[in-house]
């Protein structure tokens, strides 16, 4: 006597032998691992079931309400072993030029760089990095902070242009992309190239509209014709250095009570944080905060002016040296808190080496 | 090494193709296709085939509709899209391409 299961073929009930039910429960088993990576995988599973239901309705009378064992194996036979659809597509003769573009559709989609946004700090460009190759997201991070410390800033502006520049990942498709099989290179330097072609012939126009534009009309500064900068920023122009030498002189003390004693000011850096990293930080929020002061200083500088081009810089050089002779001077002879700063420095660069070491060294 | 598998993986890479020219003529259901293939050297198991139509559906050459059966549940019935349709035709132009170069060739 054998042990009848019931089963349920895609909302049709069967009643099979017990043997029969182990093979046909391995062939569906055998079935879903072949389509793992197959996205319509649940789709096909049900047409199968619906398959082997209407192979077992075939088996089945009036009189007979139990499909055999050897029933069931007749119909695994019949059904076939699964073969993934880009099997047949990698190995046939069809996707030959016509069929050669549905080709990606079949084959596991190339890792491509993306943004992903989730778990997205800013825009996602770290995020997507570090699936791209593969590290954590962590570490791309601090990558980034470092490269815009050492490039006093330019980081950033990369930063910002893959914002523009690579595509954000909004589909699973996409997503699974972003961090799929391995890639090429080209295509990526193919897309910055083109962009970049693109912002070059931007720029060639804008520029000739303005020499077109200046020799029509000449150079009149201060009338507000040209890109120049409007008169009164000459006027107050060296305000702005001072601004940034007292940004300068705060940074400065801010650095240095931090290296003496651990603390901003009131505000005390929290004990897992080192004190390199305070260091950076303060250093980063230096950069973003001078940028905009700094980019209205270059643009003065190359302001044309009436009759005294340098005048600006020449301020700016004046109250800038005068400013840092003061300081070190000052410092290096009456204050004991810079003689401090001084004897702690190589210390903090030391523990920032050693920080750094660890982190590649150390395995993940 | 039979003459059968000399060729089995270009009869396997055919058969799309040949899906192709089954489904144009009318609307089919899986069943009626392997039927249709069955006493031909092109005799194909659903293990094969179904996973060859998702694929060609997901790739936009064809798209099935539900119709009501009397023996059981609704079946998916396939078509050809238009996109299938103008595939097919490329398809057919090259198979005659390649056939006459099969035939000129050499003897």
């Amino acid at each position: 006597m054998q042990k009848v299961i019931s089963i349920n073929l895609n909302g049709n009930a069967y009643s099979l032998d017990e043997s029969g039910y182990d093979v046909l429960r391995e062939y569906l088993e055998s079935a879903e691992r072949a389509l793992t990576t197959n996205p319509d995988r649940a789709e096909i599973i049900s047409d199968l079931e619906q398959a082997i239901a209407e192979k077992c309705q075939k088996f089945l009378g009036p009189h007979k309400s139990v499909v055999s064992a050897s029933e069931v194996d007749q119909i695994v036979k019949e059904m076939g072993p699964i073969e993934a659809a880009s099997e047949a597509d990698a190995s046939g003769a069809t996707d030959q030029n016509a069929d050669g573009k549905q080709a990606p559709h079949a084959t596991p989609p190339p890792k491509r760089f993306y943004r992903n946004p989730d778990g997205a700090m800013i825009a996602g460009v770290c995020n997507g990095l570090a699936s791209y190759f593969g590290v954590d997201v962590a570490l791309v991070r601090i990558g980034f902070v470092l490269v815009a410390l050492i490039s006093k800033g330019a980081g950033i502006l990369i930063y910002v242009g893959m914002m523009f520049i690579v595509p954000e990942a909004r589909t699973g498709e996409e997503r699974a992309a972003a961090g799929g099989a391995p890639f090429n290179a080209k295509e990526v330097i193919d897309r910055a190239k083109k962009q970049y072609d693109e912002g070059a012939r931007h720029w060639r126009r804008q520029w000739r509209q303005q020499q077109r534009h200046w020799r029509r009309y000449g150079w009149t500064p201060g009338s507000g014709t040209g890109y120049g900068p409007p008169p009164w920023t000459v006027a107050i122009a060296p305000l702005f250095a001072f601004v940034h030498l007292a940004l300068f002189l705060l940074l400065a003390a801010m650095m240095i009570s931090l290296v003496n004693t651990g603390r901003i000011l009131a505000w005390r850096l929290p004990e897992d944080v080192p004190a390199w990293a305070g260091v950076l930080i303060l250093l980063v929020g230096y950069q973003i905060v001078v940028s905009p002061i700094r980019a209205v200083q270059h643009w003065s500088w190359n302001l044309p002016g009436p009759g005294q081009p340098g005048l600006y810089a020449f301020w700016n050089a004046v109250i800038w040296l005068t400013g840092m002779a003061a300081v070190v001077w000052i410092g290096s002879h009456h204050i004991p808190e810079i003689q401090e700063f001084v004897r702690r420095l190589p210390e903090l660069v030391r523990q920032f080496a050693d920080a750094m070491r660890n982190l590649v060294t150390e395995p993940r | 090494m039979g003459l059968p598998e000399k060729f089995a993986s270009i009869r396997k890479g055919l058969l799309e193709f040949l899906i192709l020219k089954i489904v144009v003529a009318d609307k089919v259901y899986a069943a009626d296709i392997l039927q249709r293939l069955s006493d031909t050297e092109f005799a194909t198991q659903e293990g094969t085939l179904y996973p060859l139509l998702s694929k060609m559906r997901r790739d936009g050459l064809l798209d099935y509709e539900w119709q009501e059966s009397d023996a059981g549940p609704p079946r998916k019935y396939y078509e050809l899209t238009t996109k299938g349709k103008s595939q097919l035709a490329e398809l057919d132009d090259y198979w005659k391409h390649l056939n006459t170069t099969v035939t000129k060739l050499g003897r």
